[in-house]
């Protein structure tokens, strides 16, 4: 009985995180599109509801009533499985992820470990997805792609030891909580550009949308699939666009913390600061994918491997002299 | 205790499944998809004895970086036509008797292993690490690798760099007749260099090779 | 009862029965609504309207294969300085110095794949 009980009160909880994520992934989509025609002095999607606020539900909708088309040389299996990892690593990857002091799902000793991991298994549902569909472009969008990601996931990882190294704890609680005085943007600023471009790069956002570059490769991993298939890649990856700013509002801009801690802004709630910090995040994402022109993909590689890589491992030996010169290291005794 | 063993043999049956899969199955990319699950599973395990740090890092390591490497060289070979040589040929008798072989090796070992920690439990001293409820493990494991076990430490790093001249060597091939883009001339480009004014005359055309 | 430290795995493994869940849902909502008239036209792989030429399972470059190598290297080194980096306020001079030589042991590795032009994509 108690565990029966255990069990609803997890559902319950899971429920109240899942579906504001599904509507705000809803939500960004439109709002990303709008950016996107602002730049360009459209107006974008404005038809469907308030300012146009139900297009991706219509969208959505209209996906559910679309053919699905598996072609027949595809590995059948492998094809329908694609999509559904990518999805179910996008929400996952939101279990851990502490919207106030209180309000966490799962609050795990080894919080960003685990989002590293999962954003390091998010290649599997492109590769999965351009191998099975046993087409040329779609397996060649699928290679370039994982080495793209592959590539700037080490800077990334390195980039999290940085922050790690003034924190001295993996909980992500006790990240954001170590930015009671100051934010690491102040002083990790440079670390901070660097963890903005590679999420560009690990999300495959524009200008690093290489592995679905409709000039050369159709669509790349996507150019098969056909109807819900088809959004769930979309939605999956909006979902991790979503997830990689709310990594670096926790690495970077202090979480949930208020802005300054005095009478008008602390009074507001904390998950108001969290989502505030994610969506200004998200809005520099559908900027940079307004303004920027595409990368090649040995520009992109050089930039990861002979760039960002070098570049962050000298800060972390900085960082960490400079603590350990100045005494000001987490745990010391 | 129910429900942890209800996960623990949950995610144990996973990864004995997968593990026949991983040898059973006759494409070799089903065969690298269950070894990913496998690695799941075991990773899951790791985490239901308390050891987070080695679940996430396994992973991190294994499914994130280990497996990517496997579908590569799988998918680089030719798949369909190999498929069936391997489980006809001679070529499939041939490895039989080393099979064999390196199994009867792997399982005396373990044996040996498991049977000197069963009845000789004070055979392997693992005092240096001291069980501490105040620290995560991974705090636990920093504060030894680094400064008890440095040799081991510096070996590893020996080891990576092998691996890394290695697979160098092994791989690399310089590619003849590439053009490489310079971004320092390009960007360090006058306009004297670049454009010449000519006065063209009417009718007389210009000679560029000049 | 579970322990507290187990409870916040336990939430994340239902989260991922439920997310799992909801995809499937997603597909077979798609399966049940969507008209099915297949065609061997419709069913073939893309080619921009005529027959594909050769095989997609084709060998691809062995560079690839070189970023995973490096990759899976440069991993097990981040995985080394996790660790470090949380627990570098106990272990002082001597741990400091430990991952200095560390890192200095894996930089001539990455120099002489620079040198040696394994990074260069052209």
């Amino acid at each position: 009985m108690n565990y029966l009980f255990l069990l609803f009160n997890e559902i319950y909880k899971i429920l109240f995180l899942l579906i504001p994520i599904l509507v705000s992934v809803a939500l960004i989509v439109w709002f990303d599109r709008r950016v996107w025609a602002f730049v360009q002095k459209r107006r974008g999607p404005n038809v469907v509801g308030p300012f146009g606020l139900f297009q991706t539900v219509a969208d959505a909708l209209k996906y559910i009533f679309k053919e699905i088309i598996i072609p027949a040389s595809a590995n059948k299996i492998i094809f329908i499985l694609a999509p559904i990892v990518t999805m179910t690593l996008a929400l996952i990857a939101w279990a851990v992820i502490p919207f106030s002091e209180e309000l966490v799902l799962s609050n795990i000793n080894v919080g960003i470990l685990y989002l590293f991991a999962i954003s390091s298994l998010g290649v599997y549902g492109i590769i999965m997805g351009g191998w099975a569909s046993n087409s040329k472009y779609p397996f060649l969008g699928s290679i370039r792609s994982a080495a793209q990601m592959v590539s700037y996931e080490v800077s990334i990882g390195i980039i999290i030891v940085n922050v790690l190294l003034c924190v001295g704890s993996l909980n992500l609680k006790d990240i954001v909580l170590a930015q009671k005085n100051i934010w690491f943007i102040i002083p990790l600023f440079p670390m901070f550009v660097i963890f903005f471009i590679s999420a560009l790069a690990e999300t495959n956002r524009p200008p690093f949308d290489l592995p679905e570059a409709e000039s050369e490769l159709v669509a790349g991993y996507q150019t098969e699939y056909s109807g819900m298939m088809y959004a769930m890649f979309w939605l999956g990856e909006y979902a991790n666009i979503l997830l990689m700013c709310a990594m670096g509002s926790i690495l970077f801009l202090g979480g949930w913390l208020s802005p300054i801690n005095l009478y008008p802004f602390n009074l507001l709630p904390s998950p108001f600061w969290m989502i505030l910090k994610i969506l200004l995040l998200f809005f520099l994402f559908a900027l940079v994918k307004a303004i920027v022109p595409r990368y090649r993909f040995d520009q992109l590689m050089r930039l990861g491997w002979k760039v960002f890589l070098p570049f962050s491992l000298i800060w972390v030996i900085l960082t960490a002299s400079y603590l350990y010169y100045f005494g000001m290291l987490p745990n010391s005794t | 205790m129910i429900a942890h063993s209800i996960f623990f043999y949950f995610f144990s049956i996973i990864a004995v499944f997968s593990a026949i899969m991983v040898i059973a199955s006759q494409n070799t990319v089903h065969s690298v998809f269950f070894l990913i699950l496998d690695f799941i599973s075991i990773s899951c395990l790791f985490i239901m004895i308390g050891a987070e740090f080695l679940g996430m890092i396994m992973l991190i390591v294994y499914v994130g970086a280990v497996a990517v490497l496997f579908l590569f060289v799988v998918m680089m070979l030719n798949v369909a036509q190999q498929k069936d040589e391997w489980f006809k040929g001679k070529f499939f008798t041939s490895h039989i008797p080393f099979g064999t072989l390196i199994s009867i090796i792997i399982f005396l070992e373990l044996i040996i292993v498991i049977g000197g920690w069963k009845y000789k439990p004070n055979l392997i001293e693992t005092s240096s690490i001291q069980i501490d409820n105040n620290f995560t493990n991974t705090h636990a494991l920093g504060n030894v690798i680094y400064t008890d076990y440095i040799h081991l430490f510096q070996l590893a790093g020996l080891i990576l760099l092998v691996a890394m001249i290695g697979a160098i060597v092994l791989t690399y091939r310089k590619r003849e007749g590439v053009k490489r883009q310079s971004y320092f001339r390009q960007v360090s480009r006058e306009k004297a260099e670049g454009v010449t004014l000519v006065d063209v005359k009417s009718n007389k055309g210009v000679n560029l090779n000049d | 009862m579970l322990s507290e430290f187990l409870q916040n795995y336990f939430s994340i493994i239902i989260f991922l029965f439920i997310a799992m869940g909801l995809s499937v849902g997603f597909i077979f909502l798609n399966f049940l609504l969507s008209p099915k008239k297949p065609d061997p036209e419709k069913l073939s792989a893309f080619e921009s309207g005529f027959e594909a030429f050769g095989d997609s399972r084709m060998e691809f470059d062995v560079r690839f294969y070189l970023v995973a190598i490096l990759f899976i290297i440069f991993d097990l080194e981040i995985a080394f300085l996790f660790p470090w980096a949380i627990s570098l306020g106990k272990i002082g001079l001597l741990g400091f110095w430990s991952m200095m030589i560390f890192l200095f042991i894996l930089t001539i590795g990455f120099i002489y794949e620079w040198k040696k032009g394994a990074l260069d994509w052209d």
